[in-house]
């Protein structure tokens, strides 16, 4: 199995005293309260559930940013809080929902912050490294924006820059197309914030990069018809555990998603295929 | 095949390493008694009957050398800051650590009348130090890294609160204890030979060898700590490494030349109009050129209104001012 959590628990704050609805100031939350599930490789996962949910926070433990408090995830069976996060890193790729730069970086110093595990300490990137990024640039379709500066890019280049230096970071060093064994994409919300087209444009390239270059995908999104249309499987979170997990037209029922999301489920059924 | 966008920046930092060693040279040639840089490296003259070589070696040297290690220190310190908070406005001295530095001085000049050499500078490395634990310790203590938000709330705290003891300080010193600390306080490079400069150096040195390391971490924190951590970043100690890294070279730069302002914020803004955002560019080439910049600076202090000098610390204002002005309208 790719990847497999078991009965994770996690939350903010002061740990002796989490409610689930965040406590009387809100600060002490427990976001996830056994949460189980199995990703096998080659999925195209879509995570579903309610603000709060912890879906944010699911792919945070996966990526190894935050570490569970009880339960474990596990990459290739192995315990992630016990692999290097180089080996992580070079295994699994993030992408956020928006990405805010400090300074101004270059789209393929952007793509190039990508190669950071697989290169020691004060080591500079070579040609193979920038074969690597201009590659990613192509499979994105970013190509001829490779000089211009990341901060002057729309929202949808961004995103599509930001999944090419997550393929830039999953590529193997030797300057090959060919992306490392089993490699995993998690995407936190990534059309949240775009208009339609770029949701079209990124939903289009994520299908791709799952079809054509075998990458496992695991996208956490609010946007049924995105779920419905591209995932192979859903995913539904709610109070802090797995509810549903299945193929798109079992788990999104409109009884289900009205239960999860507090609606009737009259209201959900005009929003599902 | 498309070349690595390092290496096109590599002959900028050159060129401000070059631009460092030529105001070394240079710089003390500037003076009331005119020197030859020839006779002042001359091996036919022994150094006792050198006139040339005695005030270049003695007299000015000493204060060109001071300049370049403030100067070199600040600017690094202002990159490694930035890049820390992710704020280009950030500068040294953001997170209190002049002002623990400048109430350290203020507290031996006006309470240790008898102070042996150097005894300012120790009280200031003393105050830096405490502003920096303060710091630290409330920006560490709730949180699994370093908050940032934390971070710049509690140096602006700090800086506000010694800004207030430093002023209650000055309150109960005499006339000639307060002209002394106003001076110290507008940043002057006049240092008593080299003891000051071999005192502070070791503390820049290591904090030059930490900031080599940084230099692409903090390229990685420009994405956000968890977009750096996700490609493989130990976050934590990145952040910790920078933080006392900056802190400590701010320090020792705040030791030796006083509080000078805005070197380390012009400075990191030229070069990366120049070089790009890359830190393993923008590191190195600040600190040269800010060392460079401060000479400079210093040279135009001791001569503008020569036999007048005037403190460097008003001659980087004066410029650091309208700079921030053009920047403005220049981004509009």
């Amino acid at each position: 199995m790719l990847l497999r959590a078991v009965d994770v628990r996690f939350g903010y704050g002061r740990p002796g005293r989490r409610h689930a609805a965040g406590g009387p100031d809100g600060r002490d939350a427990l976001v996830l309260d056994g949460l189980s599930v199995e990703v096998r490789a080659g999925g195209f996962v879509g995570l579903l559930g309610p603000n709060g949910a912890g879906k944010s926070t699911f792919l945070k433990l996966v990526a190894g940013v935050l570490r569970p408090d009880a339960g474990r995830v596990e990459l290739d069976g192995r315990e992630t809080a016990s692999i290097p996060r180089g080996e992580i890193a070079r295994r699994l790729a993030v992408v956020p929902q928006e990405t805010e730069l400090a300074f101004d970086y270059t789209v393929l110093e952007i793509v190039l912050m990508g190669r950071y595990p697989h290169l020691g300490a004060f080591a500079i990137e070579g040609p193979d490294d920038v074969a690597v990024a201009m590659d990613s640039l192509e499979a994105t379709g970013t190509a001829p924006l490779a000089e211009r500066s990341f901060r002057t890019l729309s929202g949808g280049e961004r995103q599509r820059v930001v999944i090419a230096s997550a393929l830039a970071q999953l590529a193997q060093g030797d300057g090959s197309r060919s992306v490392g064994r089993d490699p995993l994409l998690l995407l936190d919300e990534p059309t949240a914030s775009l208009d339609l087209r770029y949701q079209l444009e990124v939903a289009a390239l994520l299908r791709r990069l799952h079809d054509t270059r075998g990458v496992t995908i695991v996208v956490s999104t609010h946007d049924l018809r995105f779920a419905e249309s591209i995932c192979t499987e859903i995913v539904m979170i709610g109070g802090g555990r797995v509810v549903a997990h299945g193929r798109p037209d079992e788990v999104l029922t409109a009884d289900r998603v009205g239960e999860v999301y507090g609606i009737p489920a009259a209201t959900v059924a005009p929003l599902l295929r | 095949m498309s070349p690595v966008p390092l290496r096109r920046g590599l002959p900028v930092v050159a060129g401000c390493v070059v631009l460092l060693a030529a105001a070394i040279l240079l710089a003390p040639l500037i003076g009331p008694s005119p020197i030859s840089l020839a006779r002042a490296f001359s091996r036919d003259i022994p150094f006792a009957d050198n006139p040339d070589a005695q005030i270049f070696f003695v007299s000015r040297l000493p204060r060109v050398l001071a300049a370049a290690l403030v100067g070199s220190s600040l600017a690094a310190a202002g990159v490694v800051l930035q890049g820390l908070l992710r704020n280009p406005l950030a500068t040294p001295y953001t997170l209190g650590v002049s002002a623990g530095a400048s109430l350290g001085a203020m507290v031996a000049i006006t309470f240790a009348a008898a102070l042996p050499v150097g005894g300012v500078a120790t009280a200031s490395l003393l105050g830096a130090l405490l502003a920096v634990l303060v710091v630290y310790g409330l920006a560490g203590a709730r949180h699994r890294g370093l908050s940032t938000t934390v971070l710049l709330l509690a140096g602006v705290t700090l800086n506000a609160f010694f800004s207030a003891l430093i002023l209650f300080v000055q309150y109960l010193s005499d006339f000639t204890e307060t002209f002394r600390a106003l001076r110290w306080l507008m940043g002057n490079l006049d240092v008593p030979g080299y003891g000051p400069i071999a005192a502070a150096a070791p503390l820049v040195l290591g904090s030059f060898v930490a900031f080599a390391w940084l230099a692409r971490p903090l390229n990685l924190l420009s994405l956000g700590p968890e977009a750096a951590g996700s490609r493989g970043l130990a976050v934590g100690r990145a952040q910790r490494v920078a933080f006392f890294g900056a802190s400590i070279a701010t320090g020792a730069a705040v030791s030796v030349g006083g509080p000078i302002g805005f070197v380390g914020i012009i400075v990191p803004h030229l070069v990366r109009l120049v070089v790009g955002a890359d830190h393993r560019l923008v590191l190195p080439a600040s600190a040269a050129f800010g060392g460079a910049f401060l000479i400079a600076c210093d040279a135009v202090a001791r001569t503008v209104f020569a036999p007048l000098e005037l403190p460097v610390g008003v001659i980087t204002a004066m410029i650091g001012g309208p700079f921030f002005l053009w920047l403005l309208l220049r981004n509009r």
